[in-house]
């Protein structure tokens, strides 16, 4: 569970309008799949940040799954991160001299996975992800769904209970996009927790929990 | 493999590069230090563990030399010093030595042939035994080299020379047995000698007392200041180094460390990103670095290798380089030092980007 109480984010102290969070009170149960949507600039992408333990906040207090993040060191966030957490970034960010296979290994390297371990995963997971024709292309040689069905295979080769997506459809086509956006609710549906940011209403619909976020507020 | 090292081409390729150039540097360096080292070695060797030098003054021309090593039985005796003589061929004087008695082994090392003396026939022939480089005067006529000293010629019978050094090279050696009249008569006409005496076999006192009273039978009035000397006297080293453009491969090699450090900004630029990602994706700092190191020290051995191809290429070809490597361990200590330092020159950029920076800053999150 995902429990965010009284959060503010401030980047620069010195901006007018300061806040990019500003009292943010938000729950998030397991296995919910929320769209949180708002025009630009309003915050949305730092609360994602602040959930995905990317980023840390200014004031309040973050639990997840009853660990106050908000109290833990840099190693220990970290630990939460890769344990829990799978991120899709938006505009994919893969990375572009690696192929399909090895940017997908990338979380389990950092778990110090066993190489056999670690391509029995990866292979399972594209699989999963239709994507194992794609195993040693590097991103630049892919189709726009198959960056970002790696991108999502990366957020979750490592079995992740929470998966974080960045504006997910953004630099898609719209059939691509419909095509993900369906992933993302398979992958819902087998009890992973997803929350996606996205700035069009149609697709925040698709999830069964929407929340606006103006000027740094939920509304 | 080595896709995964080239992966950057750009950066790696002109890293690869940069080190090569360092290596030619650093080997450059080593190969001028050896040399030094190698001559002074040489230096050492031709020493006798037992001297004696000899300044003898003689008032008048008279030719005490011939009469110096009569009867002696122990040491090699030799004229040496300041000798100068006039190598026609060569176009100036050069220093030589003339060797008076010999009753043990000299401590020239022969490229090929032997000394003058050396055989009971060369008695009364002008015969001479030249340094490498002083051989490339010699003139071949009948299918024997000759030069001319003191405007005699001398058949070559002996090229000195050491395999490691040039210590040799420049060595003009004849023998009181087998000199021309004029050589000699230049010889004598100086008035003031230095002879020494010397031995790696047994005590020189009764070997001394011989030559001291031969100089004296042939001239009383002669005087003879001698002294032991126990030391090795001054080293070659620096000299030799200072000859050598030792001074070159070390701005060089500043220059590609310099090089090497502003490398690194682009290296980072063009893996800022993946770097990110990897912090992201929960890659610890500490594994990143690991994985820069490795990679960096991955590419200087893939210049080490390609150093030592093209200096292969280079010696079968054969090309002079200007550069001899010597495998001791010096140099190997050397190598693995210039390869750290580097290594450590080109990682301390990104290191500290790498713990400075915050990933999500980096990739962007859209807004």
């Amino acid at each position: 569970m995902i429990k965010l109480e009284n959060i503010v984010k401030i980047y620069d102290a010195n901006v007018e309008n300061k806040r990019a969070l500003d009292d943010v009170n938000l729950t998030i149960e397991d296995g919910e799949f929320v769209a949180v949507i708002g025009p630009s600039g309003s915050g949305k992408s730092t609360l994602l940040n602040i959930i995905g333990c990317m980023d840390s906040a200014t004031e309040g207090t973050y639990e997840l799954n009853g660990q106050e993040v908000t109290k833990m060191n840099a190693k220990q966030v970290q630990k939460v991160r890769r344990d829990n957490i799978g991120f899709v970034f938006q505009h994919f960010a893969l990375m572009d001299y690696y192929t399909a296979y090895e940017n997908i290994e990338l979380p389990l390297l950092a778990r110090n996975e066993k190489s056999k371990n670690r391509k029995k995963l990866v292979i399972k997971t594209m699989e999963e992800l239709g994507i194992l024709a794609e195993i040693n292309k590097v991103p630049g040689k892919m189709s726009g769904g198959q960056r970002q069905r790696v991108a999502i295979a990366r957020a979750l080769v490592t079995g992740c209970n929470i998966l974080l997506a960045d504006e997910p459809t953004g630099a898609l086509d719209q059939n691509t996009g419909k095509e993900v956006l369906e992933l993302l609710k398979e992958i819902n549906k087998k009890g992973t927790t997803v929350i996606i940011v996205t700035h069009d209403m149609n697709i925040a619909k698709q999830a069964n929990r929407v929340i606006e976020i103006v000027d740094g507020k939920i509304v | 493999m080595l896709r995964k090292l080239f992966r950057y081409k750009l950066t790696s390729i002109f890293f690869v590069i940069c080190q090569l150039i360092v290596y030619f540097a650093v080997f450059g360096a080593l190969g001028i230090y050896n040399k030094a080292f190698d001559k002074e070695k040489d230096r050492l060797e031709a020493i006798y563990d037992r001297r004696i030098e000899m300044e003898v003054m003689t008032m008048v021309d008279i030719d005490v030399l011939t009469y110096s090593g009569l009867n002696l039985e122990a040491g090699n005796l030799l004229l040496a010093g300041k000798l100068s003589l006039a190598l026609q061929e060569g176009g100036s004087n050069t220093r030589s030595e003339v060797i008076l008695k010999q009753n043990e082994e000299m401590p020239y090392k022969l490229l090929e042939g032997r000394l003058p003396g050396s055989e009971p026939e060369d008695a009364g022939k002008r015969l001479v035994a030249l340094g490498r480089d002083k051989y490339k005067y010699a003139y071949e006529e009948n299918g024997k080299k000759y030069v001319t000293i003191e405007s005699e010629t001398y058949e070559v019978v002996g090229v000195i020379g050491s395999e490691r050094s040039d210590y040799w090279d420049y060595k003009v050696v004849l023998n009181i047995n087998c000199i021309g009249e004029n050589t000699l008569k230049n010889i004598v006409k100086k008035n003031e000698f230095t002879i020494e005496l010397g031995s790696n076999e047994g005590d020189l006192n009764d070997a001394y007392s011989r030559v001291y009273g031969n100089i004296m039978s042939a001239d009383s009035s002669s005087i003879i200041t001698a002294k032991k000397i126990n030391n090795t006297g001054e080293s070659t080293v620096e000299k030799t180094l200072g000859k050598e453009n030792l001074k070159v491969n070390i701005i060089v090699y500043i220059f590609c460390l310099f090089n090497c450090m502003v490398m690194s900004e682009f290296w980072i630029i063009q893996r800022k990103k993946d770097l990110a990602i990897k912090k992201a994706f929960g890659m610890s700092d500490y594994k990143i670095i690991v994985e820069i190191a490795g990679n960096i020290l991955a590419l200087s051995l893939v210049a080490l290798v390609g150093f030592f191809v093209i200096y292969g290429v280079f010696v079968i070809l054969p090309v002079d380089l200007g550069i001899k490597v010597t495998f001791n361990l010096f140099t190997c200590v050397s190598t693995v030092a210039a390869v750290l330092v580097t290594v450590i020159i080109t990682m301390i950029y990104p290191i500290y980007k790498v713990l400075r920076f915050q990933p999500v800053n980096v990739i962007g999150s859209g807004e």
